[in-house]
């Protein structure tokens, strides 16, 4: 497992970390392991850095590891070359359609950036928009592969949405200030600024946005990267009030099957972690990871992932993950499935808004479709 | 115009940042003639301390402060002591190299101790942004430039009138020379080290309460080379003229070129700043021209 716990996105990665750990020692001390097996992880910093996640996929290999998981689009990017050549499976947590589009070995968790961005504007033009014409969208992009899914898919599919694209921004993770971008996007006048980054940068521009004037006034939705509960923390409470946002999980203390378990856990072993959406969906992860080995023990047989080599990562991918078929992770996160030419194992989304410094009002669960990217003469590029 | 207003008052304001950051490198340049890489990493330390007394601590703003500040001094002393002392009059490229030891050394503390790895600081300053004509500016920005004049101030008069401060330029000019005059090089290297741990402090204070606790810090606090590199390496004059014009031509270049040439150019003329005057006048605007290169 590899996830940045220091760095740039240090701020998730840390966090999902501990969960997908957390969840192993539960599948392994309560749960008797995968099928049988303790599952044996190794878990390595990427430090949010591309050559780093380079290296430690090699590593995984050489290891003779089953199948890796990644927290970030941005990490899974750099792996996935080496990856897909060498046909080692991995599982991304938070993932970009540039990932698997078109599909290889590299499977995506949850629904993708670009997912969460056409259910947000589908949202937005059902329950939010009372116009008339096409509602205008400003886009704040992180420059990496978080904000780029979001592009590529207000790219396809803004004129089936009937909105407009006024203005495409980007910024880094490290930024201080976006009143300049800001500035010219309150030229555009938008109805809406979309925002795919994660909690500090997504931070900075709803401040900035708030000081300009342009919020409230305007709305502002998520991307699930930025939608937790540090974006909160870190912009404040009455600052980020009424932001919308995507995300593939359930809240804390939702009343689902898995729910106790993984409080316990978090409460027990990462208490600061507790009410961080991020650790649901990397604690699912971990249970996913668990049952894809379940399965591939029950269909390849032990002896055959013991080998730890091609043929082993073949009958995970083959036997284990592409056998997913409703697995529902607790009722953490929508259903998994595996469906032929589709490498989003979980396709739902929920669009939430905060509110008294809280992320709620979960509006029901929206099955993102699957866009064929690369049927895009511009995708990729 | 209005939009021009802004990128010009909001750049002042972020380049005044950049600058107060820059002043701490500039104290170790001035004193030592050592290159502080770990510049990033002292921003970022000092934040999560100041995050471990006034949020984990819940100590009072009277008392979290004054404690950063011992803290930083502390610091200082202990990175000079044990670090920088034992390669005196070893080659210059060992003195910087320790300082990016230092600076890895500081990360994996930060690591160790708040693996959160994201906070926010208590709010410090009103919220409600102040208005210049057309503009805005949020009040964050507003006090830091504040602070970065006010330091400016100190550690100019400090360097010309005081005798700690004569001292430690005429340590930086030569070290042979202030040794065979009875000054304590030693004492002079541990107080550069200390004034410039001191300045990151406040430093990072001011910008977290802008972008919150985050390894960000560590990139932002490197982003302030450009403003040392165009200002020169040794003049405290230099960081406060070249802090504003890197802000100012991120926000100008940002607002008016990025339509023209695509999102991202914002990030990269720090860089392109960097190049041009290292190609045109390497020991920058207002730097000695004696510079050691490595």
């Amino acid at each position: 497992m590899m996830n940045p716990t220091t760095g740039p996105a240090a701020e998730k990665g840390s966090v999902m970390t501990h969960a997908n750990l957390d969840a192993i020692k539960y599948i392994n001390d309560e749960l008797g392991g995968a099928g049988g097996y303790a599952i044996e992880v190794l878990s390595l910093d990427s430090n949010y850095d591309a050559a780093k996640a380079v290296t430690i996929v090699k590593r995984f290999m050489d290891e003779g590891c089953l199948l890796f998981t990644t927290a970030s689009s941005k990490e899974m990017s750099a792996a996935m070359t080496s990856a897909n050549t060498a046909g080692f499976p991995g599982i991304s947590c938070f993932n970009a359609p540039s990932l698997y589009r078109p599909p290889q070995h590299i499977y995506g968790q949850t629904p993708d950036y670009g997912d969460d961005a056409l259910a947000f504007a589908n949202f937005y033009m059902k329950n939010i928009w009372k116009g008339t014409g096409k509602p205008k969208f400003a886009l704040h992009l992180l420059n990496n592969t978080t904000g780029y899914g979001a592009r590529d898919a207000f790219k396809a599919k803004a004129d089936e949405l009937g909105i407009e694209i006024v203005s495409t921004d980007e910024h880094a993770a490290t930024t201080t200030s976006e009143i300049e971008s800001l500035t010219r996007i309150k030229g555009k006048n938008p109805d809406v600024l979309y925002i795919s980054s994660t909690p500090a940068p997504t931070a900075v521009i709803i401040k900035n946005a708030k000081d300009l004037g342009m919020y409230p006034g305007i709305t502002i939705g998520c991307c699930h990267a930025g939608l937790t509960k540090a974006l909160i923390d870190l912009a404040g409470a009455d600052v980020v009030e009424g932001v919308y946002g995507a995300f593939p999980t359930v809240l804390w203390g939702e009343d689902v099957p898995g729910m106790a378990k993984m409080a316990e856990y978090c409460q027990k072993l990462h208490p600061n972690d507790y009410g961080n959406g991020d650790y649901i969906t990397s604690w699912a992860q971990s249970l996913i990871v668990a049952k894809i080995l379940e399965l591939a023990v029950k269909n390849a047989g032990y002896d055959a992932l013991a080998k730890g080599d091609v043929s082993a990562w073949q009958a995970v991918e083959t036997k284990g993950i592409q056998k997913l078929k409703n697995y529902d992770v607790g009722g953490l996160h929508g259903p998994v499935s595996y469906t032929v030419g589709d490498n989003r194992l979980d396709k739902s989304n929920r669009i939430y808004k905060i509110v008294g410094g809280k992320i709620a009002e979960p509006s029901a669960w929206v099955e993102a479709p699957m866009v064929k990217y690369e049927e895009y003469d511009w995708f990729g590029k | 115009m209005a939009e021009l207003l802004q990128y010009t008052i909001t750049g002042i304001a972020v380049g005044m940042v950049y600058a107060l950051i820059a002043l701490g490198f500039a104290l170790i340049w001035k004193s030592s003639s050592v290159a502080n890489l770990a510049l990033g990493q002292l921003v970022l330390i000092s934040s999560w301390f100041t995050y471990g007394m006034l949020v984990q601590a819940k100590l009072p703003y009277w008392i979290g402060f004054p404690l950063t500040i011992l803290f930083a001094i502390f610091l200082g002393w202990m990175i000079e002591r044990f670090t920088l002392r034992p390669l005196i009059a070893q080659p210059i490229l060992a003195l910087i190299t320790v300082t990016l030891g230092v600076g890895y050394f500081l990360e994996g503390v930060v690591t160790f101790i708040w693996p959160m790895s994201v906070a926010a600081l208590p709010r410090l300053f009103p919220q409600e942004p102040v208005h210049i004509g057309p503009a805005v500016v949020s009040q964050e920005y507003i006090w830091a430039a504040g602070i970065s004049l006010l330091l400016f101030g100190i550690l100019s008069l400090f360097f010309k009138y005081h005798k700690m401060g004569i001292a430690m330029r005429a340590t930086a000019d030569d070290q042979m020379a202030v040794q065979a005059c009875a000054i304590p090089v030693t004492s002079v290297f541990s107080m550069s080290w200390i004034f410039a741990c001191v300045v990151a402090a406040i430093g990072g204070v001011l910008v977290s309460s802008i972008g919150g606790i985050t390894f960000g810090l560590v990139e932002t606090g490197l982003k302030s080379f450009s403003v040392v590199i165009l200002g020169g390496l040794d003049s405290f004059i230099g960081c406060m003229v070249a802090g504003p014009i890197i802000g100012l031509c991120e926000n100008l270049g940002g607002g008016y070129l990025t339509p023209l040439i695509g999102p991202g150019i914002k990030d990269i003329i720090p860089f392109i700043i960097i190049i041009i005057v290292m190609i045109v006048k390497p020991y920058g605007l207002f730097g000695e021209t004696r510079i050691e290169r490595i």
